[in-house]
């Protein structure tokens, strides 16, 4: 009885976390894109295009994480289970942003060498 | 009785580990977009930008580590409860202070690299005062 509930908390819980934190690095990662990138890069493009991306791994990594599926049997094991499912999905999240940064870091300066 | 009393743990580690994070990382961005706009020459959108960014990553990464150890087992009674959650935000937060730590010595090495930059370019530019650019 606890299973559907679980499910579909778990997915709308990560699917807000992932567009949240999706539309929040769009908009300060355009600043950081154009400051590390100059001018002459479609940094538009390359913003949106990494959005896009973005969306795939994480909507799409949080519904395939479910293959196996909760065991649940009562109120404590749902708010657990839950938890420790979300909170490796933000840890990904966290991963992926950090590598993202030290990427387009070290892009840039590539870059601006060449 | 025990599936109460660990229900009531969880119900209070997470608002104070949550809050804790939110503080910390409150307290820390607030402060740090000085660093930041040292570091990027007094340019404040791209130094707003980056402080948000590594706010971003400083949020994610604790709230998921705080919510993916949340398990605790062999609650019994209230006594036990008490033990394992103070434990458990202890731990929380001496983890919380490294990690501010870490973060602060990140600002304060790319304050001093940005530092090391603009006196070397000011050098140069002070060498070469006489000689015309092509």
């Amino acid at each position: 009885m606890y299973h559907i509930p679980a499910y579909i908390l778990y997915l709308l819980l990560t699917s807000f976390i992932t567009i949240y934190v999706g539309y929040c690095c769009h908009k300060n990662g355009g600043v950081y894109l154009h400051y590390l990138l100059g001018n002459h890069a479609p940094c538009t493009a390359i913003n949106n295009i990494l959005l896009c991306g973005y969306y795939l791994v994480n909507i799409g990594y949080a519904a395939w994480s479910l293959h196996h599926g909760f065991q649940i049997s009562n109120r404590t094991e749902l708010l657990t289970t839950l938890s420790i499912r979300t909170g490796t999905i933000i840890c990904l999240l966290c991963i992926l942003h950090y590598c993202n940064i030290l990427v387009l870091y070290l892009l840039s300066r590539k870059y601006i060498h060449s | 009785m025990n599936t109460n009393v660990s229900l009531t743990a969880y119900f209070i580690y997470l608002p104070v580990a949550l809050g804790l994070t939110i503080t910390v990382a409150h307290q820390l961005f607030k402060n740090g977009k000085v660093f930041m706009l040292d570091i990027f020459h007094q340019q404040a959108d791209i130094a707003h930008a980056t402080n948000t960014l590594f706010k971003i990553g400083f949020y994610l990464l604790n709230v998921g580590f705080a919510i993916t150890i949340i398990r605790m087992s062999s609650i019994i009674d209230a006594e036990s409860m008490i033990v394992r959650l103070s434990t458990k935000i202890g731990g929380f937060a001496i983890y919380l202070g490294i990690m501010l730590m870490l973060n602060l010595y990140l600002f304060m090495r790319g304050r001093k690299k940005a530092r090391q930059h603009q006196r070397a370019l000011n050098k140069l530019f002070e060498n070469n005062k006489g000689i015309e650019f092509e």
